[in-house]
């Protein structure tokens, strides 16, 4: 007597756990080492991209929940970031807090905005929401920018954030890059697991009812305002704690980090990587900010030698290809990366055979 | 605030109406393409930085006159129009809203990538300069900039009206408007009706371009921001009603203006935030804008 085909579970835990498969535990365990001894056996240049991947990763989960699982477009995004960016580096300034609480109070600040900017969503949506959030966006900056509020958060210049401390131990010098690798980890990794887990509860079911039909999610019996505002609250918990976690990385908090542009891209991540997936965040991450620091490579190293004003137009380039990524993956993959691996593995699944 | 008298306000509130009517083609042209093809464009504000800059490139390098440039650029980025509808929209054709306003958008980036790749970051001359000699009317004095150019507009404005309003084509584009399908049925070709409304939009936003970095006394990628206020003076005169759009431009003019006002007393930017700050309360109170018609839902 053979084994059942297929995944066969034989009780809830199993039918429940992230890998289910040998196959799947297998590639988990040697998925954690890697990640585990990256830092230690590639230039540090590598690992500091792994940073800016693992940011985005927590950044646009944020992202996918509220466009790609609850379906309302946001334009604010890069404004929710630098709310919990602002909040966290504050904390640590003026209350001397240390690198976790401030970056969760930074989460928690971006959340109530959050809040905020879903508001509006009870009587409007599609391109009315994405017009009210793009609107917040400016507000926000419009209130960065007070004069009474400015000298605090030390704007236009920025202020220096400090050392990121953990208990006793404070994180600087020549292994500051190697520690906070694994800092970023640990949280990209607890957003993942937490978000995985969210999205196929109660609340993560109602959001994908919102968004595949609004109206027949209420006839089910979803408050369908409420269930929004959580959207937008937890999605923008995600992206507070990823600008706070960047600023700290960075060192350094200017308004500038958070332009539109940045909104733009994390658009980019979630659609090329795959909407209403968290694997799309987490391979939408990998490849646009691999792209984007290849582009910026590339343009320092070799077209700067040529004529140094060329540098002056990374960012131009990059704005064509995120736009070309957004267009193209609109057009032939809605569903991005993810869907198309799935085809890809379907493939080989059934091969030879077509179907 | 105690030394401002009847004359200086209403001198401020007839800038911003001018300045408001200087926004109007430019939402006149985002109404249009909303209104034939139900897409909202998110590039309006690159077609009109392609627009102004498109226009220096003619007037500036290529000819000399500038009637003849100026024809040239609204002939070259009326030809815009068309490719964008048969490589973009075409393909969304019966797409979801949501498709729909990611691909705008990322048009609209990747027009702006595009343009400071082509013509740099610094700011270049604007292409129509205008005399700096105010005008006075009465105890009014306008800068001859926005009169000018408002004229200019008003005028761009009423050709676009007739035509929607006269022609067969202006009848198609409003039949496709009112039901797509419909109007297909009845052997209107909706293919065209859109491409005619990029085209119009494009050429409308090139007119708008001219005009406002002769404003601005500059062409650059801050012209991109005034994009913003004409989603806002868009929605706040509704997303399709014509007059709306009209009225909401000038509205969102005025808004800026009183905005500019309190600048002193609440803080640098108010002139910008004020207007996006009326269009939120707006969008709360009639999401479907001043003039626009009220949609049913249906499950």
């Amino acid at each position: 007597m053979s084994a059942p085909s297929g995944i066969y579970s034989k009780s809830y835990e199993d039918e429940i756990a992230i890998a289910r498969t040998p196959i799947e535990r297998l590639a988990l365990i040697i998925g954690s080492i890697l990640l585990l001894v990256f830092p230690l056996i590639t230039p540090t240049y590598y690992s500091v991209v792994a940073i800016y991947i693992f940011i985005a990763i927590i950044s646009s989960i944020g992202l996918n929940i509220l466009t790609g699982f609850a379906g309302q477009v946001s334009l604010g995004h890069s404004a929710l970031m630098a709310v919990g960016a602002y909040a966290a580096a504050v904390a640590a300034r003026y209350a001397g807090l240390q690198f976790l609480p401030a970056i969760f109070i930074g989460g928690l600040a971006a959340a109530c905005a959050g809040f905020v900017f879903g508001a509006p969503s009870l009587r409007i949506k599609g391109f009315y929401l994405a017009i009210s959030t793009l609107l917040a966006h400016y507000i926000i900056f419009f209130i960065i920018h007070l004069p009474s509020v400015a000298p605090l958060l030390g704007v236009p210049h920025g202020f220096i954030l400090p050392d990121v401390a953990l208990g006793p131990f404070t994180i600087s010098g020549t292994f500051r890059n190697l520690y906070f690798y694994y800092i970023a980890l640990g949280l990209a990794v607890f957003s993942i697991i937490t978000a995985h887990n969210l999205m196929r509860s109660r609340i993560g079911r109602a959001f994908v009812a919102i968004r595949d039909n609004e109206n027949a999610a209420e006839v089910l019996g979803i408050n369908v305002y409420r269930y929004k505002l959580l959207a937008f609250t937890i999605s923008s918990f995600y992206a507070g704690l990823a600008g706070a976690t960047y600023v700290y990385f960075v060192r350094v908090i200017i308004p500038g980090h958070f332009e539109l542009r940045v909104t733009i891209e994390y658009i980019a991540i979630i659609l090329l990587g795959g909407l209403g997936r968290i694997w799309g965040s987490i391979l939408g991450s990998f490849i646009i900010i691999i792209l984007s620091e290849g582009i910026r490579y590339i343009t320092v190293t070799y077209l700067y030698v040529i004529s140094p004003e060329v540098s002056a137009y990374v960012e131009a380039f990059k704005l064509v290809i995120y736009g070309a990524i957004i267009i193209v993956i609109i057009l032939t993959e809605p569903y991005g990366v993810v869907a198309l691996l799935r085809k890809v593995k379907q493939y080989f699944k059934l091969w030879p055979f077509r179907y | 605030m105690a030394t401002l008298d009847l004359i200086t306000l209403t001198q401020i509130l007839i800038a911003g109406a001018l300045t408001g009517t200087l926004y109007a083609p430019l939402t006149l042209g985002f109404n249009i393409i909303y209104r034939s093809s139900r897409v909202v464009n998110f590039a309006q504000g690159e077609l009109l930085l392609i627009g102004a800059y498109v226009a220096y490139t003619f007037t500036v390098l290529v000819a000399s006159n500038l009637i003849i440039g100026l024809m040239l650029a609204i002939i070259a980025t009326g030809l815009v129009g068309p490719l964008i509808e048969r490589a973009v929209l075409r393909p969304l054709l019966a797409r979801p809203v949501f498709a729909a306003i990611l691909v705008t958008i990322g048009l609209g980036i990747s027009l702006q990538g595009t343009s400071q790749l082509i013509w740099g970051v610094t700011p270049l001359a604007a292409p129509v300069s205008f005399p700096a000699e105010p005008i006075r009317i009465g105890p009014i004095i306008l800068p001859s900039v926005s009169v000018y150019s408002a004229l200019v507009s008003t005028i761009l404005v009423s050709v676009l009206l007739l035509f929607y309003q006269k022609t067969k084509l202006g009848l198609s584009m409003r039949a496709a408007g009112e039901d797509q399908a419909l109007a297909m049925a009845l052997g209107v070709n909706v293919r065209t009706v859109i491409a005619t409304a990029w085209t119009i939009s494009a050429v409308s936003s090139t007119v708008a371009g001219v005009l406002l970095s002769g404003v601005f006394g500059f062409v650059s990628y801050y012209l991109l921001f005034v994009a913003l206020r004409v989603y806002v003076a868009a929605i706040v005169g509704g997303l399709d009603s014509v007059g709306g759009a009209i009225l909401g431009s000038i509205l969102i003019g005025v808004g800026e203006s009183i905005g500019g006002l309190l600048e002193p007393s609440v803080g640098p930017g108010f002139r910008d935030a004020f207007p996006l700050l009326l269009a939120l309360i707006v969008m709360m109170i009639r999401p479907y804008g001043l003039l626009g018609t009220e949609r049913i839902e249906r499950i």
